[in-house]
């Protein structure tokens, strides 16, 4: 995990996961091949995923890695 | 007494050994898609590491004059190895050979990086005390394994399950 001084990486993931069908953390995280611990801290912020995970959620929710994720104050 | 009982520990070893052998080199079905280490498995080992750990410790202190001799070391740590050995046999069947996902892989990194940094400070207490306790000749290496092994598995688990 990488961090940048002064830059935080926010994303929409909650959001994403309640507008495919009230998706639960279980579900996304056997969707994208990681455990539930990991989905629930990359929400929360505390986690920066890999770049591999990343595009793996976007696919996912067949958007823009963009879309999910954005860096804070921008 | 000494002897039957080293016998029995040893032989008991052997068998679980060879246990853990067989576990390791049995193939399993690749888990495409999936986390080929489960949060399950995951907590489960660092709560048995823990345990191990912690068990060895008592054990070492509880009885310094036998641990070496009848190998009550090696059978403290036994259940991890079990594990561990489970754990080659999932990673055997990883499609991609990475078995553990990205906050497992960097919990894991983190908890050694900071058991590192404790170890040196509380082997430096211990040595400094070393007159003092049981603690001589080989039963060094244990005392060093036994510590090591609990704060790293408990940080790991504490990293991992922190909300």
């Amino acid at each position: 995990m990488q961090y940048i001084p002064g830059m935080v990486l926010g994303n929409q993931l909650k959001r994403c996961r309640f507008d495919r069908d009230d998706m639960s953390q279980e579900e996304l995280a056997r969707a994208v091949g990681v455990t539930r611990q990991t989905i629930i801290a990359i929400e929360k912020a505390r986690f920066v995923p890999s770049t591999l995970l990343a595009l793996r959620l976007a696919r996912f929710f067949e958007c823009r890695v963009e879309d999910i994720f954005f860096i804070q104050g921008e | 007494m000494a002897s039957r009982v080293e016998v029995i520990v040893k032989l008991l070893l052997v068998a679980l050994l060879v246990v853990a052998g067989v576990v390791a080199m049995v193939p399993r079905r690749r888990t495409a898609g999936r986390p080929v280490i489960g949060e399950k498995l995951f907590v489960a080992t660092c709560a048995v590491g823990a345990i191990c750990g912690a068990t060895g410790l008592v054990v070492l202190f509880a009885w310094p004059q036998h641990v070496i001799a009848w190998h009550l070391w090696e059978l403290a740590a036994m259940p991890l190895v079990l594990l561990y050995a489970y754990w080659i046999a999932m990673m055997r069947a990883a499609p991609t050979g990475q078995a553990l996902d990205d906050k497992q892989d960097f919990d894991m990194t983190r908890a050694a990086a900071t058991t590192w940094g404790l170890s040196v400070p509380a082997m430096c207490v211990t040595f400094a005390l070393s007159d003092k306790s049981a603690l001589n000749g080989g039963l060094w290496f244990p005392y060093f394994l036994f510590v090591t092994l609990l704060i790293d598995s408990g940080l790991t688990l504490y990293y991992f399950k922190r909300r």
